[in-house]
């Protein structure tokens, strides 16, 4: 990094601008910050070289970066097991946003809160557990969606409450949803118009609390759980009383002793 | 703005008005100075004040976008 001090302002600034690093005037107070930012890009233009380097998508998304072009096929999100088909391609912009994980230097996305959900997400699920979250999904779905973030049962309320910092808009999701598990054309509304790939990403996130969201399903009726368990077990009762009413006694049966 | 202090901008503490001050930024407007240099410019921006002072991710969002609005408001 101290190689860069050498270079004057004006030297610089044309370094940034071969790169195409957006910048400033290079004062007194900016000049480390842009020294950095050189430091930063040809340190990753470093690990891209090595064709044959480990993370091979982490030297796609580089190579993207530095064509500054999106590129969808590249993008695979971390959830490469799960073989969905995104075949729509108007997602790119957005998940380019998304899959900013590894490479924080440019392009940041506008809050940090999507990023940190995607790190929850990073760790994939199978195709299963996928599976209960997009049923879950077509339960939900018929909610407002602003009653989908309210609803203190879902366990996933710290999954909702980061989607709320963020509205990515593709449809894309969707589509692919509906390709991937329920090819029924009413998939389409399963996730509601405002949800969102991220928002259906964190939902794939939030794989440990799986079980919670299944069991306080129940909540969607009219009556709570407890409530139709204390209505099952008054009933069970009145039942027993009936039938040992029922039964004979022992002794006589008759009302009139002989 | 005026001579309002540093601690005065969203996002701004205690902690980090006293490094920013360290640092030669002891008033708002030269902060706001730096932003405008930055070309107000959000990432850039706020990765100097989290090299500078050491501010979180919320700390940083929450300077830029008081510095934004009052750009858009006064400048």
């Amino acid at each position: 990094m101290d190689d860069y001090a050498v270079l004057s302002d004006t030297e610089l600034a044309a370094v940034l601008r071969q790169y195409n690093i957006p910048h400033g005037p290079i004062v007194g107070s900016t000049r480390k910050l842009y020294e950095k930012k050189i430091f930063e890009y040809e340190t990753q233009r470093r690990r891209l070289s090595p064709p044959n380097s480990s993370s091979s998508s982490f030297s796609y998304r580089l190579s993207d970066l530095d064509s500054a072009s999106v590129d969808s096929d590249m993008y695979d999100l971390p959830k490469k097991e799960d073989a969905l088909l995104y075949q729509s391609k108007d997602y790119n912009d957005d998940y380019y946003e998304e899959s900013y994980l590894t490479t924080r230097t440019y392009g940041e996305p506008e809050s940090v809160g999507m990023s940190k959900s995607f790190r929850q997400g990073t760790s994939l699920g199978d195709t299963h557990t996928f599976h209960h979250q997009v049923r879950d999904d077509i339960f939900s779905s018929s909610e407002e969606e602003g009653k989908d973030r309210e609803r203190p049962i879902y366990g996933r309320d710290s999954a909702y409450q980061s989607i709320a910092h963020y509205r990515p808009i593709s449809n894309v999701s969707r589509s692919s949803l509906g390709l991937s598990y329920y090819p029924i054309s009413s998939t389409s509304s399963v996730s509601s118009s405002s949800s969102s790939p991220s928002s259906w990403l964190t939902r794939r996130a939030i794989r440990p609390e799986k079980q919670v969201p299944v069991t306080a399903l129940g909540q969607d009726r009219q009556v709570p759980l407890w409530g139709q368990l204390l209505l099952f077990l008054v009933f069970a009762a009145f039942l027993l009383f009936v039938y040992y009413s029922i039964q004979a006694e022992e002794g006589n049966p008759f009302w009139m002793d002989p | 703005m005026g001579e309002k202090p540093v601690g005065s901008l969203a996002g701004i503490g205690e902690v980090l008005g006293k490094k920013l001050e360290e640092r030669g930024f002891d008033k708002a407007y030269v902060v706001l100075g730096q932003f405008l240099g930055l070309k107000k410019d959000e990432d850039l921006f706020r990765e100097w004040l989290k090299d500078t002072c050491g501010a979180n991710a919320k700390q940083s969002r929450d300077c830029f976008g008081c510095l934004r609005e009052w750009c858009d408001a006064f400048l």
